[in-house]
């Protein structure tokens, strides 16, 4: 049987006292007085290495989770709209002092849900949206990509009053990729038997990433590698699974909790936004800075929006095998259009693959616990049997 | 089929039994429906088997291309089709393709259909502005697995447009608008040829632009179903997709006929003026019902005098079409248009055509015009403008209370 994780928090395990970082971290961001700007992001696509040599302090938006921010989201929508999306507007109506905070929003045009709260936010605070290339295979979506950037320095440039210098940007890039890589090579630890860091951890590490200054987290996230690196090879029973789909906001812990606390078994890899998909690739360091954030960013593995689709399921697949999973729980958000609609293309990847996956489509609210637990709970025990039987057919959901 | 399914929807009601007597035949409309019923898509189909190029999908505003390269859409045959058929077609897409039941009904209808007819089509190709809404544009990628040649034109996302950009926008959709015409026929549209469908295009919608104005005086004569068939197997009725039901010499006679009668009908009695604006669930039976409650649809966001430029190249006119288009919001999410702009221009139409009222109007499920139907809706409640919000499936007729509450709004503005 598999093991019980242990969730009980230790302040004194730096790990643990993530949460207080990054509490302490967005106190920071809503109390600066120091004139310096402060901006909100949407979503993979927007460059932070830009933003960070603009001088302004960034946090992403996706603190979301809970059903009373979906609530105050409503206002503006209808039921028939992604949690994450109504938590977004929620956020501004509702006067989250961290949104509250913020002098200018970007957004970047993956999703058309995004597209269209950004008309909404800018109710609240002056937004601007960047186009975003589907095809990243064409000269031109490139050449366009690199266009938007520049429009977007020159937009940073007037927002702050700093002068961006590609010595700024190209500092940034090399800060940024080493903070991409050593949350791939903490990522990779998961690839162990008995992983030393959880699911749930790992993306408390990812959250620090949105919130803390960039050579703030470099510093604590080459540290706690050091320190988990260490941890002494065990042996390991966990189911091994990794996430895929729409959106892990930052608050929303419910299926993990139940994966990983209830059930035991253990979260290894994220094929997802917020978990380590966003880490995989590195921006080239030569060249002009800019035209380099331009590839890079449409080299990262694709979301759901990206063309072909194919590309997106295709690397979902490459890091369950990397990450030697039993199994998928696919995982959106009801109404999330990219990866509701294109679930099909994705379990059929998987089950191609030879790896059972489950189809969950959830939202904030917490009415489906019961009902979650036991569709988990009875794919939990199909992969144990499978993996006590490996030569017998896998199962999908 | 695919151009006679608003009125024949309409016509198949019983006579209404409201106060307003059903209006006096129009000799251009039956000349039109006519048109409409001799064009049906199994010619599309038949076309598609004997070596005609054409494709699934379109690009809401490029038509003339399709038209100067001599490529047919068999999108409007497919959407019509997809309204028949859509019981069976929804249950296809919910269990073969998985696609959620939440999914508004004519995404879902559409795959079902592409997936139920993959082995008897000529059709083998689909194009897709990924502007569009987000759901048909995901649904296209699965497509690629049915054997079709799924197609992309990349959009541009220009809301707050920075004027000091239009060049390098218009540039963009050039390279488009020639990578597209490459894959549909291997070589660059010819501009002559292009040209030529602008200038008709333009013939067109200045005759469509004076029809809607008569209609102000008597609505009643060529009624908001009847302006559908206006659109001549358009997508939107102001015709920016038309085919001119294949026949453009007589379906511009017919327009000329038709703006004779609409200039000699007497002025009609007191009616209520209104616009809509959302989505295009409100077609045969609702337009009947405002009719019944003698309301009258004299706008809406699709409606707009939009000419293609005749002063730049013709691939230019259809680039700077697209943007125009999109920064103003007309073709709403079809051309990935802003729906705030949208509400400006709505704007307009209320200080152009008196209207009363606004109806905005939504499909079920449909998340992107969920939040612009209740933008629009506050939008014009701060400007004392009297709103409703209608929202209906496309492929379910309405309900009782739908029609009442809809007649219930008319009557509060009479």
């Amino acid at each position: 049987m598999p093991h019980q994780l242990n969730n009980h928090r230790n302040e004194s395990n730096p790990l643990d006292a993530l949460q207080a970082v990054i509490a302490r971290e967005q106190k920071a961001f809503i109390n600066e007085k120091t004139g310096r700007k402060k901006i909100g992001y949407l979503c993979n696509y927007a460059p932070l290495e830009l933003f960070s040599a603009a001088g302004v302090r960034h946090i992403r938006l996706f603190k979301a989770g809970d059903p009373h921010t979906v609530n105050l989201g409503e206002r503006f929508t209808q039921s028939v709209f992604c949690d994450f999306s109504k938590s977004c507007l929620g956020g501004f109506s509702g006067g989250d002092p961290l949104y509250k905070a913020i002098d200018k929003v970007y957004t970047v045009h993956t999703c058309n849900t995004v597209k269209r709260i950004t008309e909404i936010i800018d109710q609240f605070v002056p937004v601007k949206l960047l186009s975003l290339p589907k095809l990243r295979d064409l000269p031109s979506s490139r050449h366009f990509y690199y266009k938007e950037l520049v429009d977007l320095k020159n937009d940073l440039e007037k927002l702050t009053g700093n002068i961006i210098t590609e010595e700024a940007i190209h500092e940034k890039i090399v800060l940024y990729n080493k903070l991409r890589q050593v949350l791939k090579k903490i990522s990779e630890l998961r690839k162990w038997a008995h992983p030393p860091i959880t699911g749930g951890q790992y993306l408390d590490l990812v959250k620090a990433y949105y919130y803390l200054e960039p050579e703030q987290a470099l510093k604590l996230y080459e540290r706690l590698y050091t320190k988990l690196a260490e941890t002494p090879v065990r042996r390991g029973d966990f189911l091994r699974i990794m996430v895929a789909g729409s959106i892990v906001a930052d608050d929303d812990r419910r299926l993990l909790d139940l994966v990983e606390g209830e059930l035991g078994a253990r979260v290894v890899v994220e094929a997802h936004c917020t978990g380590v998909r966003p880490f995989l690739h590195t921006v080239s360091e030569s060249g002009d800075p800019l035209r380099a954030l331009a590839h890079g960013y449409l080299d990262q593995a694709p979301c759901a929006k990206m063309k072909p689709l194919s590309d997106s399921s295709e690397n979902a697949g490459k890091l369950a095998l990397d990450y030697n999973v039993d199994g998928v729980l696919y995982v959106y958000l009801k109404f999330c259009v990219c990866y509701g609609i294109g679930t099909k293309e994705f379990i059929t990847h998987f089950q191609k693959l030879g790896l059972p996956a489950l189809e969950i489509s959830s939202d904030y609210s917490q009415s489906d616990h019961g009902q979650l637990k036991t569709r988990i709970e009875a794919f939990i025990e199909v992969l144990n049997e499978r993996k006590e039987n490996p030569d017998e057919q896998y199962i999908s959901a | 089929m695919s151009n006679t399914l608003v009125l024949e929807e309409a016509s198949s009601l019983p006579i209404p039994t409201g106060e307003r007597p059903p209006p006096t035949k129009s000799p251009g409309l039956e000349a039109l429906l006519a048109m409409a019923q001799a064009s049906d898509f199994a010619d599309i189909e038949r076309a598609a088997g004997e070596g005609a190029t054409v494709v699934w999908g379109f690009i809401m505003g490029w038509n003339p291309l399709f038209r100067a390269l001599n490529v047919i859409s068999g999108e409007m045959g497919l959407i019509a089709d997809s309204i028949k058929f859509s019981a069976d077609a929804v249950s296809v897409a919910e269990s073969y393709f998985q696609i959620p039941v939440e999914t508004c009904t004519p995404v879902k209808a559409r795959a079902g259909l592409h997936h139920m007819r993959r082995k008897t089509t000529n059709i083998k190709r689909h194009v897709q502005f990924a502007g569009d809404c987000g759901m048909s544009d995901v649904m296209s990628e699965l497509l690629r697995k049915e054997g079709l040649e799924v197609y992309a034109v990349e959009p541009i996302s220009p809301f707050k447009f920075d004027p000091t950009r239009r060049d390098e926008f218009v540039r963009f959709y050039v390279d488009e608008i020639q990578r597209l015409s490459h894959w549909l026929v291997g070589k660059p549209v010819d501009e002559t040829i292009l040209a030529a469908e602008l200038k008709t295009r333009n013939v067109v919608a200045r005759k469509l632009d004076r029809i809607l104005e008569l209609r102000l005086r008597n609505p009643f004569h060529v009624s908001l179903a009847d302006v559908f068939l206006l659109g001549g197997g358009s997508f939107d009725y102001f015709a920016h997709d038309t085919n001119y039901f294949e026949n453009r010499r007589k379906y511009i006679a017919i327009l000329d006929q038709l703006i004779e009668e609409l200039e000699n009908v007497p002025e009609a009695d007191d009616f209520v003026p209104l616009l809509k604006v959302g989505g295009c669930p409100f077609c045969g039976e609702l337009c009947r019902v405002v009719d019944e409650a003698n309301g009258a649809i004299v706008g809406n966001n699709m409606l707009e005098p939009a000419l293609y430029r005749e002063d730049v190249s013709p691939v230019e006119s259809l680039a700077h079409f697209m943007l125009d288009q999109q920064i103003e919001g007309r073709g709403e999410d079809k051309s990935g248009g802003s729906f705030t702009a949208t509400a400006h221009h709505i704007s307009q139409q209320l200080r152009k055509t008196n209207a009363r009222g606004v109806i905005v109007t939504g499909v079920t499920n449909c998340p992107y015009t969920s939040i612009a139907q209740q933008y629009w809706h506050d939008y014009f409640k701060k400007q004392n403008i009297p709103v409703i919000v209608m929202v209906a499936d496309t492929h379910v007729k309405p309900t009782e209370e739908v029609k009442m509450r809809l007649k219930a709004f008319i009557e509060m503005l009479a």
